[in-house]
């Protein structure tokens, strides 16, 4: 196989091909940002509506957890930085080892966040105001606040997953010598999702983490 | 997009700073500070974070015009749709969110 990328018939050359690819990586990353934007603008009216609930709920969850998946995930944007920078110098055997760095940590931020949620539903808090925590406090903010931590988290979590997956993939192409230093523009659109991933956590773990403490 | 390497001064500065603001964000949460300038600090420490990340690990520095419209106008639409919905929120009267008594009186039947 060769690492040269095939010229696609409807480009003029290389370059072009490579930002066209560029230019649909941040379409599809604006989209996934309106798609987060109605997460967001719901938690962003809920807590306007019910403030002292919401500060209750984000004081419930474990600051620690969420401080070092915090740190987890901009360490693997840190590593997917350097496995763009160690491809278009040739150096492929880093790049595979920094791209499956990154992937590793997402893995361990997948870890940590499953560790989370089965804390959550051992005490008794399901998606949906599910779960005896609700019968205990009734307050239907309550079910709204982990309605919203759950969906938002959890869309997250997909988005961690099939992060993970491509960087894998991504991972065995150069390995398998298919993306080499003349094709680093496809490890670099990976590197644009992964960075997205890691943006939109930036914003969660203040709202889920950090408004804590009351007024 | 091949492009030259980025300088390792240049990603690790970046993620110097975007750290920095992680311990400044976890800082000031248990610092105890509250209310509206709480959410608009942390909010704000995570939009420098952000635009750090596109600056620098996105290459927006270095892209085209055609990348950088969507790249700020994507954003955009996202702060007017969160804006107008907090601001419905905070002012129209009665409140849009508050959630009705529900009657559960049995209605008696006609005799």
């Amino acid at each position: 196989m060769s690492a040269i990328p095939r010229l696609q018939h409807h480009f003029e050359d290389l370059p072009k091909q490579a930002h066209a690819a560029k230019l649909g990586m941040w379409l599809f990353l604006g989209s996934e940002a309106l798609f987060f934007a109605g997460l967001f603008t719901l938690y962003a009216a809920y807590r306007a509506h019910h403030p002292e609930i919401f500060r209750l709920g984000v004081a419930h969850n474990d600051l620690v957890l969420g401080t070092v998946n915090t740190f987890i995930l901009v360490t693997g944007s840190l590593l997917v930085s350097f496995a763009v920078n160690a491809l278009r110098l040739g150096r492929r055997t880093w790049a595979i080892l920094l791209t499956l760095g990154t992937a590793l940590a997402g893995v361990a931020y997948l870890v940590i966040k499953g560790f989370e949620w089965a804390r959550h539903m051992s005490e008794g808090i399901f998606p949906g105001g599910k779960g005896s925590f609700f019968v205990e406090n009734p307050e239907p903010a309550w079910a709204i606040f982990y309605t919203a931590y759950y969906g938002l988290t959890g869309f997250h979590v997909i988005h961690v997953t099939v992060g993970v997956g491509i960087l894998a993939w991504t991972a065995w192409w150069m390995h398998r010598e298919r993306i080499g230093p003349a094709a680093a523009y496809k490890l670099a659109i990976v590197s644009l999702y992964w960075h997205f991933v890691d943006i939109v956590w930036l914003f969660l773990w203040p709202l889920f983490y950090l408004l804590r403490n009351p007024a | 997009m091949n492009g030259r390497p980025t300088s390792p001064v240049t990603i690790l500065g970046s993620y110097g700073a975007i750290y920095l603001l992680v311990v400044v964000n976890l800082v000031l949460a248990l610092a105890g500070i509250s209310g509206t300038w709480a959410v608009v600090l942390a909010v704000g420490i995570a939009s420098l974070q952000a635009i750090v990340v596109a600056l620098f690990s996105m290459e927006l520095l270095r892209s085209r015009r055609s990348v950088v419209v969507v790249s700020v106008i994507a954003p955009l639409f996202v702060v007017l749709l969160l804006v107008l919905t907090v601001v419905d929120v905070y002012t129209r009267q009665p409140p849009p969110l508050d959630i009705p008594p529900i009657d559960r009186t049995i209605p008696s039947p006609p005799p």
